[in-house]
């Protein structure tokens, strides 16, 4: 690179730096968000595991049954630490209560309990006290810090419960700790209460624990807990084997969460996962959109090559200016993006380690790579799509390079089309040379093309996606087709609750079902599940429905059948179970333990359900055979003659005071309005994810379509001074450019048209299994085809009117002699 | 100026024919042609358009490739050398001037000039500015050297892109139509400029359809369909004095 080679680079930098404004624009954004996910991903996989392993979480808890008095507890310590690979046993306890003064028309709130005896030294799944001490006051609880904010609670305050004898208790918040195995607690809708086994008595229960909790090695005499959740398992089994030396005590469920891995863990790592996917698509697209903007720098500059190489420049040189310009642009970008990037993956992966995986960050440090490849991609993506025209350019020979008027060779080939396009009858000259510019530059065309195509692709799919999760909420209006649900304290007759809310003014149609919370698990063996601490997971809503339900449409069917009059021990799972019970299929039988009762089932049928699910459902009448009920339900589900929030909480409030009226007790009254708000709230980071997809990509594309058309009036500004010279006006200079970008908008919305239900469909699967297990409903939003066909052709209006107007404002002279 | 031997051939032509791939099938531009030019001559090349004058120029500057037959200028046999090569060879061996000026228009004149320079060589960094601007001294428009090109008037800019033609002291200087997009005043001053070039011992080819500026040349080379009817107005290697051609 000679000095004057330089010094013409940048003074040719000045001369364009709108176009290059562009590139470093559309490179330097797309590189903010690819590096932002990227650094929130390396922080929040450094910092879950960090958070989630001070913790020191059970390798495997053996659920107990009956509980462990108190003065026993150290014979099955015992018998576990027996176990050689056992590194570390305890005895702890988690259940349940529901808080009492939740307002009426609310989902009741649960709290759950974390019990260890007051002597535990706290060395498996530990926990810190931010606030009072370990432990706490019979009469008292520690709150986890996630759930005071959820609860909206403050230390000192009281919560008053229902007890396990259903009498009210009430419990001080004398403290408050931060446990970041658990899921905040807003994820879970319940709070976390942590006490000791001198409160249980307050609760109505025996000081005992159900929970024998281990941390377990790959082999004897390690002190790190295994990473293998396999080898962790047959220890636990051993464990088991241990415990049949103690008679009348049962292990009910051997549960084993995948170590070291925080319950969030999956999510966390699929949401940052699919982001940074996102970021490095977005990445790509603006590189080939500078590729295609360099091409057009490029087809500027090839009469300069020309005169270049004729005062003896060699292509090496040619090649070296020119790549000097763009690792300028990306390098540009790349500087500019640095720190924002980091700033913005630091916010990132705050929000996440705090709102979904509850951790506190210790160190925003990402490893030195992650700095490498951003830069590295950042400079190294833009320079390896724009090689090819590079290359092409500096190797063009002096008279290709001098002769150069911007035609494709194959361009003045198309005779027969060119001429056809002449014989068009009506069609404006204006029109007609606008349609046959388009393709002078064929590659480029296609690139332009292929980039806005792209980019409304992505665009539409993400609406379409948008328009399909927001379907879903419409999908259970659909489905589900009572407007309140009167949940109730205890089950009761089932004649007697309908006779109750019969007369009810408003109740057009009314059915008594049952739920019942339980596990699964294959019949006769033993229940080896992931369930977290929490219990939030392998934990399953049971519904018992009359057959001829008129307030429920049976979900989509994936396998085998729906629920029919003639079985005996059908069951329907959601697909969604298969996280629990992986390989689960029609056929197989499973075991649900029902109040003392264990229920053996099987299953006839998986069906596609997404968040909200009613599923696993079996008939009435077989949930009758299998507990031995008889007419009893605890779900009454009525249909009202007037379908708005205000009728349906009053028409609710009535039923449940006929049912008070009637001696049965209304635990919770829920208007349908309640399941659909908590699935759109559910839904509304997934749509806020899908519409920042799809701006970014519009941005990208929309800069795309304005720096090509800024090339293409620059690349022919002599052939307007040569209309301008045989006598054409200004405004037909300014109708050609502007048609040409009209043109290219609507070939890239035609292009776009299959690519976009294709990306709809993956991006639908994708992102709707990752939050919901099941696959979004596909919907072609007209409106998002609509936007995007009015953004893209306003766009290229837009983007056209500048050049196009400069384009008008060259004299003569200057457009002739223009090089 | 390089050293050659006087009146030994600088330029040879041996059954040159260059065809042309067009749309409409296969276009004959230059068919046999065969010329020598010695050391000193200034010949211009005249004819009609699509005689196949500029195809000839562009052959002579390696622009373009014969399609059959050899070229050789200053020594060197341009079919062997790959497009680096010839771009470096022509950097160092022939100066280029264009009917359109072909200026790079963000470079000042002083380094339009200084250019052809830096991508030879030949001259020590040190004393290229210095040169440039004795050649634009030469030429006349010294007092324009730090201007960009758009700020001259065509017979400066001409004037200019000669200068820069003179750069490396090439030993051939190769012109197409170097008068044509000038006034009569310019073109005068451009082909005098030329005429003091030849004067000096420089071999000058010009392709010109302009009658006057066949008057500064001592040799004229007429192309007709792509062959050379030539009809020498005076004996290779006797150009003369610019006065008397004048």
């Amino acid at each position: 690179m000679t000095g004057l080679l330089l010094i013409k680079l940048l003074r040719d930098l000045r001369t364009i730096w709108g176009r290059i404004a562009m590139m470093v624009l559309a490179i330097g954004l797309s590189l903010v968000v690819f590096s932002a996910m990227l650094y929130a991903r390396s922080i929040v996989e450094s910092q879950e595991t960090i958070g989630y392993a001070s913790t020191n979480p059970a390798s495997a808890r053996l659920l107990l049954d009956p509980a462990v008095p108190l003065d026993q507890m150290e014979v099955v310590r015992a018998l576990a630490q027996a176990e050689p690979a056992v590194i570390d046993a305890t005895m702890r306890s988690v259940f349940s209560l529901e808080i009492a003064d939740d307002a009426a028309g609310s989902a009741p709130t649960q709290l759950k309990f974390f019990v260890a005896a007051p002597d535990d030294p706290m060395r498996i799944a530990r926990f810190d006290v931010e606030q009072g001490s370990w432990p706490p006051p019979p009469d008292g609880l520690l709150m986890e810090r996630s759930a005071l904010a959820f609860l909206r609670l403050k230390v000192g305050e009281q919560v008053k419960l229902a007890g396990a004898d259903g009498g009210p208790v009430t419990l001080t918040i004398t403290g408050v700790v931060h446990d970041p195995s658990l899921a905040p607690a807003y994820t879970s809708q319940a709070g976390y209460g942590f006490i000791s086994t001198d409160t249980l008595p307050l609760l109505g229960m025996q000081p005992s624990l159900d929970q024998l909790v281990m941390t377990i090695a790959d082999q004897p005499g390690q002190v790190e807990p295994s990473h293998d959740r396999d080898s962790i398992v047959r220890s636990a089994l051993n464990v088991v084997d241990r415990l049949k030396a103690l008679p009348g005590l049962a292990v009910e469920e051997v549960a084993v969460p995948p170590p070291y891995e925080h319950p969030h863990h999956p999510q966390s790592s699929q949401l940052l996962a699919a982001l940074v996917s996102f970021g490095a698509l977005s990445l790509v697209l603006s590189a080939i959109l500078s590729a295609t903007m360099f091409d057009g720098l490029l087809a500027q500059q090839i009469p300069q090559i020309g005169i270049l190489k004729a005062v003896g420049a060699s292509s090496g040189r040619i090649l070296q200016l020119y790549l000097l310009l763009i690792l300028l642009v990306s390098g540009v970008a790349t500087a500019l993006a640095f720190v924002p990037g980091i700033l913005l993956g630091e916010a990132q992966a705050r929000r996440i380690l705090s709102g979904a995986l509850n951790i506190d960050i210790t160190s925003l440090a990402v490893p030195w790579w992650t700095y490498g490849s951003v830069i590295g991609l950042g400079v190294g993506l833009p320079l390896l799509f724009a090689l090819a025209p590079l290359v092409r350019a500096s190797r063009r020979t002096v008279r290709e390079a001098l002769d150069d008027r911007g035609v494709d060779r194959q361009g003045v080939r198309t005779g027969s089309f060119y001429a056809w396009l002449g014989k068009l009858h009506g069609m404006e000259r204006a029109l007609l040379m606008a349609f046959r510019n388009l393709f002078r530059r064929r590659a480029r065309l296609l690139l332009s093309v292929g980039l806005l195509a792209t980019a409304g692709a992505i665009f539409v799919a993400a609406l379409n996606t948008m328009a399909g999760v927001q379907a879903i909420p419409n999908a259970l209006v659909d489905a589900h087709r009572w407007d309140v649900e009167l949940k109730l304290a205890t089950p009761g007759s089932a004649p007697d609750l309908l006779e109750a809310v019969s007369g009810v003014p408003g109740v057009v149609t009314s059915e008594a079902w049952t739920t019942v919370t339980t596990g699964v698990q294959y019949a006769g063996q033993v229940n080896v599940t992931r369930t977290y601490p929490d219990q939030g997971h392998g934990s399953v809503s049971l519904t018992a429905l009359p057959l001829g339900t008129s307030l429920f449409d049976p979900p989509p069917v994936l396998e085998g059948r729906w629920l029919r009059a003639d079985d005996i021990d059908a069951i329907v799972l959601p697909q969604t179970l298969r996280k629990t019970l992986p390989g689960i299929g029609v056929g197989d039988a499973i075991e649900l333990p029902i109040a003392d009762v264990l229920t053996t089932w099987r299953v006839v049928g998986i069906v596609n359900e997404r968040s909200s699910a009613t599923c696993p459902c079996v008939s009435i009448a077989n949930f009758e055979q299998a507990t031995g009920r008889s007419r009893t339900a605890n779900l009454l589900r009525i249909a009202t003659d007037r379908h708005d929030l205000e009728s349906r909480v009053a028409i609710g409030a009535a039923a449940a005071q006929a049912l008070a009226n009637a001696g049965i007790e209304v635990q919770s009254v829920r208007p349908f309005d309640t399941m659909i708000a908590t699935t759109e709230e559910h839904l509304g980071t997934l749509v806020g994810l899908v519409l920042l997809f799809a701006s970014v990509i519009g941005a990208v594309g929309l800069i795309g379509l304005g720096s090509m058309m800024s090339t293409n009036v620059v690349e022919r500004t002599r052939e307007f001074g040569v209309m301008s010279a045989i006598g054409a006006p200004a405004f037909t200079v300014f109708r050609l450019v502007a048609f040409e970008g009209l043109f290219t908008a609507a070939l890239s919305c035609v292009a776009a048209a299959l690519p976009a239900l294709l990306l709809t469909m993956l991006m639908g699967a994708g992102l709707g299994n990752l939050f919901m297990g099941a696959p979004v409903p596909l919907v072609i939003s007209p409106s998002a085809i609509f936007v995007w066909i009015v953004i893209v052709m306003l766009g290229a209006g837009l983007a056209t009117l500048l050049p196009a107007f400069r384009a008008t404002r060259l004299t003569v002279r200057e457009a002739l002699a223009y090089l | 100026m390089n050293d050659l031997p006087a009146r030994a051939p600088v330029v040879e032509l041996r059954g040159v024919a260059k065809i042309y791939d067009v749309p409409a099938g296969r276009f004959t531009a230059l068919d046999g042609v065969n010329l020598e030019i010695a050391s000193g001559e200034f010949v211009a090349v005249v004819g009609k358009s699509g005689s196949g004058k500029t195809t000839l120029l562009n052959l002579l500057a390696g622009i373009d490739r014969p399609t059959k037959g050899e070229v050789i200028v200053a020594g060197t046999s341009m079919g062997a050398l790959s497009e680096s090569r010839l771009a470096e060879w022509r950097g160092r061996n022939v100066g280029l001037v264009f009917q359109f000026f072909q200026l790079l228009p963000t470079l000042t004149v002083v380094e339009n000039v200084a250019l052809p320079m830096d991508f030879a060589e030949r001259i020590p960094r040190a004393k290229r500015r210095h040169r440039a601007l004795e050649l634009l001294e030469r030429v006349g428009i010294r007092d324009q050297a730090d201007k960009l090109p758009n700020m001259l008037s065509g017979g400066q800019q001409q004037r200019a892109a000669v200068a820069r033609a003179l750069a490396n002291d090439p030993p051939v200087l190769l012109a197409d139509e170097p008068t044509g997009n000038l006034d009569s005043i310019n073109r005068a001053a451009v082909l005098e400029l030329f005429a003091d070039l030849n004067a000096d011992g420089r071999t000058i080819v010009m392709v010109t359809h302009e009658h006057d500026a066949r008057a500064f040349a001592t040799r004229e080379v007429t192309m007709v369909d792509g062959h050379i009817d030539a009809m020498p107005q005076a004996e290779a290697g006797d150009p003369g004095t610019p006065d008397e051609r004048l």
